[in-house]
């Protein structure tokens, strides 16, 4: 079977690191599954135990980890600076490469540290199922319209460098009989960020997205423009899912859960839930 | 023989200077590409969005080039009619 990533997304406080729990629980016992917090506000430890997140206590087949974004967006900003070390090469004189470090407050800084966290995830780990505990609204779908706005900007300058590269080649042609070919170092830098962010927007593509909202009517209010804002970006597989239920409403429909034993009551919530787990097992088979 | 010579020399004269017309026009387009090019890199001097950080990361240190054009033309700028004059090489 072909991996599956699943996100969940939801107004703050409506549930989703339990349900993401909940689901890599389910699943777990049968498959290899990650569970991934995205939320800077991480609850996921509070949920699993911390010697689960730190790999001390194992759960079935479980992986589950707080992601440090921080970390990410440091090590790109080393990256840059050693890039910017061989081609400004004059400023070390002046120990001028610290000015650098202005990067770290850009604007889409902490966006990138989650798209370099979540591209890690996805090819460095060998799982069958990818539990993604997004943080609240406005954040989760910045970081999904990132990675379309950004390949959107890779794509507009790949098409401004090969009106260049024609024009230098006919330039050649002219003077010398004969098309020169360089090779164009930024053309290359381009076409390699054109793969990193298509593999990354087909993945979104075909991820499932559910979608967590309680009773309350803002939770559901904020949950249909949520659902609005996906279908915009195209993502066909989304589901509402009815957290902290007192009774069913659909089979996607969780009652009450007691969050600070889900671990070990997982047998209990799991005879007491069980149209939730087969339908969320029978979306995640398509 | 001679008149054979002289009108050889006189069409690859001819071809020579149509190939230099060519080219002036076609290195004054791949200019104000290139311009274009850095100013859509670097037109946050200029007030213009700039790229997201990932773009700017991987492309910076291999536009210098790109960079001093940008320069270049700022300082250009300063003087248009100077620069008009130079397009019509009027000296």
């Amino acid at each position: 079977m072909d991996r599956k990533i699943v996100f969940l997304t939801g107004k703050g406080g409506v549930g989703k690191t339990t349900v993401s729990t909940l689901v890599s629980l389910y699943l777990s016992s049968r498959q290899k599954v990650g569970v991934f917090s995205f939320d800077p506000a991480h609850n996921l430890a509070d949920v699993l135990g911390r010697d689960v997140i730190n790999n001390k206590k194992k759960l079935q087949n479980l992986v589950a980890k707080e992601v440090d974004f921080e970390h990410w967006k440091r090590e790109y900003l080393k990256q840059i600076k050693q890039g910017f070390k061989s081609s400004y090469s004059y400023l070390t004189a002046y120990n001028m490469l610290d000015y650098f470090d202005i990067f770290e407050q850009a604007p889409d800084a902490d966006n990138l540290g989650m798209v370099l966290a979540f591209d890690d995830i996805i090819r460095n780990t060998d799982l069958d199922f990818y539990i993604f505990d997004m943080p609240p609204t406005a954040v989760a779908l910045d970081f999904f319209r990132t990675i379309r706005r950004n390949m959107r900007w890779v794509e507009a300058l790949i098409n401004l460098r090969k009106k260049i590269i024609e024009k230098k080649e006919i330039i050649s042609r002219i003077k010398l009989g004969v098309r020169e070919i360089e090779t164009d170092k930024v053309m290359k830098r381009l076409e390699n960020l054109q793969k990193f962010y298509s593999y990354l927007q087909n993945i979104l593509n075909s991820s499932v997205y559910l979608i967590v909202r309680n009773t309350d009517q803002l939770s559901h209010l904020e949950a249909d423009r949520i659902r609005t804002e996906l279908e915009k970006m195209n993502f066909d597989l989304v589901y509402f899912v009815n957290n902290k239920y007192p009774e069913p409403k659909d089979e996607l429909t969780l009652g009450m859960i007691n969050t600070d034993a889900v671990v070990d009551s997982f047998p209990e919530i799991l005879a007491e839930n069980k149209d939730f787990f087969q339908h969320v097992e029978h979306i995640l088979s398509k | 023989m001679a008149l054979w010579h002289k009108i050889k020399q006189f069409f690859s004269a001819l071809d020579k200077w149509n190939k230099e017309e060519l080219t002036e026009m076609h290195e004054r387009e791949l200019m104000e590409l290139e311009h274009i090019f850095a100013l859509v890199n670097f037109g946050v001097v200029l007030g213009l969005p700039m790229p997201p950080l990932h773009i700017t990361g991987e492309l910076l240190p291999y536009l210098d080039d790109e960079l001093q054009l940008l320069f270049n033309r700022l300082e250009n700028s300063l003087d248009p009619i100077g620069e008009l004059f130079s397009i019509f090489s009027i000296d």
